[in-house]
């Protein structure tokens, strides 16, 4: 009896509001702190459900939850709940289980309304977190897609020289397909000649060109400038290297073309005046020359002047159509009526040549729209190189037709002269090359099909040569109408 | 005293050519490196007047046989050429080469550039 009486009391008085469930769910027992909480008789608390006496409380999971389990829980739960006065509650709910059968729940909720406030802080607190967190996500993100984005190869070196980050640009530049590059030390994919020539020449905040060679694929050998930023990170404790890598193998290239190029117009230019120039020594020093020697070197002089004016018209030519602010003149003009022109022009030559010209059209020619001027002028550089090369007594065939499957005029010019070896069929079109037994007998500055290539780029067109040893060869121009030319 | 040519230009051999005539030195002739060695070692010329750019043999590689061959590796070679890069120069002498002219030139001064270095080989 007195131990029933002291837990009576015990219950009674504690701090803690308890509650008793039935299998039911409904409220068979309760203290007087939980009829305090609750604002609540003994008798209004019996046989509600906690569903029923939830509805004030705030914190909606508990009240789905309840109904959810038909107000009968079967797992232990904790939970916080809060009513709009501003208490707060910290319940916990535990089923009564024996062997398989559920006799009800114990309710046991203590009052937390002091702590709400630090409560209400710490998931407001939670939520920035979360929300911080996200943005940060987000911005590593959107960091790491630039990164990733930049042509350039990007390199993040530690102070041993080891991997910690890279784009995919710099993979590529270095050709290597390990999955796995972070932490380990970039030496392993440089080879040690281009790995010591990186560090030997970089110098922190500037740009230097080394040479590196792809360690997989086509182990193509490329030439880069590499800039190198040293990052001082953590407060001064630790010293990182950042590299950023450009692939600059083919502006070298086109350097090294126009380098090559200067170098063989200056070439070009002194073979002519060295001839000038040592006939005049000669005629004006010598006094044991005969009459046909005087002779035959003023010929020559005035021969290699005129080589020389050539030589620079063509050069000037050449110049003004691969500039890219060069622009043609377009108009409609008469394909055939430009034939006549050209024909009436290489007269005279072909008379002395013995040779013939052959121009057919196709049907129905169309008016051409072109640069005339330009247009002439790649006929009479083809047709100057068809009389050039070509054999006494035979013709010279020019057609010309329209395509309509692709808006094309196609202009072919044939001879029947020695052919054009494969050899030589890959460099016709190079500056001032000449087929080499031709160069001291056959006039030319090597520019005439430069300049006809020069001419079919700008209106967007095709030139192809088809030639065989012994067969003569065909230059086949295609021009194509409706487009706009690329430099508009 | 004989004078060796190469030189793919003919206007260049004949101008070179009548201006050494004029003073009693006979030149012999070739258009192309691989004659023009062959030429050095069956006619055994005093000096030899090398161009660069030439067929089938450049003038470097002519100078670098001739230069291997103990029949002909102390005639003096004169290069004769446009090329007229540092580059070049370095390249000439490296190979071999005594001394080395740039076109366009005057023959005339060469004709007695020549007759000089002839005139000391002779002694």
């Amino acid at each position: 009896m007195k131990s029933d009486l002291s837990v009576k009391l015990l219950i009674d008085n504690i701090n803690i509001s308890l509650l008793m469930l039935d299998s039911e769910g409904r409220i068979i027992q309760s203290n007087a702190t939980a009829e305090k909480l609750f604002k609540k008789t003994r008798i209004q608390l019996l046989n509600k459900t906690m569903h029923d006496l939830l509805k004030d409380f705030e914190i909606r999971d508990i009240k789905e939850w309840f109904l959810k389990n038909n107000n009968k829980p079967l797992k232990r739960n904790a939970l916080i709940i809060s009513r709009t006065d501003e208490t707060g509650v910290s319940m916990e709910i535990a089923p009564i289980i024996h062997g398989k059968q559920y006799n009800g729940a114990i309710v046991t909720c203590i009052n937390i309304s002091g702590k709400m406030d630090l409560i209400k802080q710490l998931s407001s607190t939670q939520e920035e977190f979360k929300k911080r967190t996200n943005q940060i996500a987000e911005e590593r993100d959107r960091f790491h897609m630039m990164i990733e984005s930049i042509s350039d190869g990007v390199l993040l070196l530690n102070n041993k020289y080891n991997i910690i980050l890279f784009n995919s640009s710099m993979r590529k530049l270095i050709g290597v397909s390990a999955k796995r590059l972070t932490n380990t030390p970039l030496k392993k994919y440089l080879k040690e000649v281009y790995y010591s020539e990186l560090f030997r020449k970089m110098k922190y905040f500037q740009s230097e060109t080394i040479e590196i060679m792809n360690q997989e694929g086509d182990k193509s050998k490329k030439i880069v400038s590499a800039y190198m930023a040293p990052l001082i990170i953590q407060r001064g404790e630790e010293l990182e290297f950042l590299l950023t890598i450009r692939d600059i193998t083919r502006e070298k290239q086109l350097d090294e073309m126009k380098s090559q190029f200067v170098s063989n117009v200056s070439h070009e230019l002194r073979t002519p005046l060295s001839s000038i120039k040592g006939f005049t020594a000669t005629l004006l020093a010598r006094k044991g020359l005969s009459g046909e020697q005087k002779k035959r070197f003023l010929t020559i002089i005035d021969h290699e002047s005129d080589r020389l004016t050539r030589l620079i018209e063509d050069l000037l030519s050449l110049s003004r159509i691969e500039t890219s602010s060069f622009k043609l003149q377009f108009s409609e003009f008469d394909l055939k009526k430009l034939f006549e022109e050209l024909k009436h022009e290489f007269e005279h030559l072909l008379k002395e040549k013995k040779l013939g010209i052959l121009i057919n059209f196709g049907k129905l020619l169309p008016k051409m729209n072109a640069d005339r001027d330009k247009i002439f002028q790649l006929l009479v550089n083809l047709l100057n190189n068809a009389v050039k090369f070509t054999n006494s007594n035979t013709d010279i065939e020019i057609k010309s037709l329209f395509r309509k499957a692709d808006n094309c005029f196609v202009i072919t010019i044939k001879d029947k002269g020695p052919g054009i070896s494969r050899k030589n069929l890959e460099k016709i079109f190079e500056k001032f090359f000449r087929i080499e037994d031709s160069i001291h007998t056959i006039p030319g500055t090597g520019l005439g099909l430069s300049i006809v290539q020069g001419i079919v780029e700008k209106h967007n067109g095709r030139i192809m040569v088809k030639s065989q040893p012994g067969r003569g060869a065909r230059f086949i121009v295609e021009i194509p109408q409706g487009m706009i030319p690329y430099n508009e | 005293m004989k004078v060796l040519v190469i030189d793919d230009d003919p206007n260049i051999t004949e101008m070179v050519k009548v201006n050494l005539e004029l003073d009693g030195i006979t030149v012999i002739s070739a258009s192309n490196g691989k004659d023009g060695v062959e030429l050095a070692k069956s006619q055994n010329p005093d000096l030899i007047l090398m161009d660069w750019m030439l067929p089938k043999m450049s003038g470097i590689d002519a100078v670098k046989l001739l230069r291997g061959d103990p029949s002909v590796m102390n005639i003096p070679i004169f290069m004769l050429t446009a090329r007229s890069q540092v580059n070049d120069i370095d390249m000439a002498f490296q190979a071999g080469a005594d001394n080395y002219i740039t076109k366009p030139f005057n023959p005339v001064k060469l004709a007695e550039l020549l007759q000089n270095k002839l005139n000391k080989i002779n002694r």
